[in-house]
């Protein structure tokens, strides 16, 4: 069953309803254990297994594709702030975790489906984890006195698929499908061009 | 950075209109062709309203002090918002908007009903008992639990209790007993740094409005 059956199975719930209630969540699982925030929104949202998500309006998510076609979708998730000058630089404490923090960690996004204005405060339905990805690194932006930017970057599941190993029509690979040396495939065209007629 | 709340003084909220309301943060989905449309709610839903006062001298003063010390969009304000269409007991008397006993000591007025029963964080329905004194019940009432203002939509009297379904349900859980005050008040944080600034002219009434939502991480 993939995710969008999930979603699709909630009784009393339909995403093709003409009122739909829903919340975006995203969790980052780091060392120190699952951070939980709500994206896009402010408020604190307690979930059914009485998780508490902080809700962030300075959170955004990139678009994320699904990995179709031979495409690995890239992701990044961005914190833009201010700097309070009288705290310790948030920038360069999240830097000082180093790049191991993070790197290959899992970062989930859920969907938590509302039936009612009631299921905000007292939800029933567990989040529906819709995608998980892999988070490679976390890169902070300084612009002029106060103005921050952390920047979170994940790779998809699929994120090797253009490295993988596949056969190629010459002598190599035809020698790696039979097992053994054959000439075959030395003097086979490489292009269209017919200048010289190969046969007859 | 230490967000203060500052309880702006009930006879500083004396405002001249009310448009106190709750975005309930939905989206249009967008119509179709076939003339269907969708709605979709995001996010918790919160209320925003303006307090457009009239100052004189010495109130403008105050509200100076006031405003000075939430330091803009920083602090954050404890606000009544009163509503002259219900009235409540002990309005217009003394001591009701927060004067200074003999002792400096300030008062103000709190009319409440009182929780009959228990009830859970996102409960829509709930039952209070209505104390001597206190009025009934009434649809369209601002209450607040809490410093959570919801809206009353429904009253009932059932066995000298009375139930109602309120619009935003109970953020924080109430046990029996609680108070659900009458003279509504919410914390909010300003729009923007400049917003109620209480700029005055040759005759030296200010009449700034305050822009005000509601505040949620908490």
């Amino acid at each position: 069953m993939t995710q969008f059956d999930a979603i699709d199975s909630i009784p009393g719930w339909n995403p093709r309803d003409d009122g739909l209630g829903l919340l975006n969540l995203v969790s980052i699982d780091t060392p120190d254990g699952l951070a939980r925030f709500g994206v896009g929104y402010d408020g604190r949202f307690i979930d059914a297994n009485g998780s508490t998500w902080w809700g962030l309006t300075i959170l955004r998510v990139s678009g994320m594709g699904s990995a179709l076609q031979g495409v690995a979708p890239e992701g990044e998730m961005g914190l833009a702030f201010f700097q309070d000058p009288d705290q310790p630089d948030l920038v360069a404490q999240v830097l000082s975790h180093g790049a191991d923090y993070v790197d290959g960690r899992p970062i989930r996004f859920y969907a938590q489906p509302l039936r009612s204005v009631e299921e905000i405060y007292a939800p029933t339905i567990e989040p529906i984890l819709i995608h998980t990805r892999k988070m490679r690194t976390v890169t902070g932006r300084v612009s002029g006195a106060q103005d921050r930017t952390l920047s979170l970057t994940f790779e998809a599941w699929s994120e090797k698929r253009r490295a993988g190993r596949r056969q190629k029509f010459d002598q190599a690979g035809h020698e790696f499908f039979l097992g053994e040396p054959n000439p075959s495939l030395e003097w086979r065209p490489t292009d269209n061009r017919e200048d010289e007629k190969l046969f007859g | 950075m230490a967000r203060d709340i500052i309880t702006i003084p009930p006879d500083l909220c004396r405002v001249t209109a009310f448009d106190w309301d709750i975005d309930w943060r939905t989206q249009p989905g967008g119509e179709t062709t076939a003339g269907n449309s969708q709605i979709y709610q995001q996010g918790f839903p919160r209320w925003f309203g303006n307090l457009p006062l009239v100052l004189t001298p010495s109130l403008i003063l105050r509200w100076r002090a006031v405003r000075a010390h939430a330091r803009g969009r920083l602090g954050l304000y404890k606000v009544t918002m009163p509503d002259w269409l219900i009235g409540v007991p002990g309005e217009g008397q003394p001591w009701y908007d927060g004067q200074p006993w003999g002792n400096d000591e300030f008062w103000e007025s709190n009319p409440l009903w009182l929780f009959a029963a228990n009830a859970p964080r996102g409960s829509s329905t709930i039952r209070v008992t209505v104390p001597e004194g206190m009025p009934a019940p009434q649809q369209g009432r601002i209450v607040s639990h809490n410093d959570w203002p919801t809206i009353i939509t429904s009253v009932a009297e059932i066995s000298a209790q009375w139930e109602l379904t309120i619009a935003r349900p109970l953020i924080e859980a109430a046990v029996s007993g609680d108070p659900l005050s009458l003279r509504p008040t919410g914390i909010f944080e300003a729009i923007s740094d400049g917003t109620g600034n209480p700029a005055y002219d040759l005759d030296r009434v200010a009449r700034p409005v305050m822009e005000f939502r509601e505040y949620l991480n908490r």
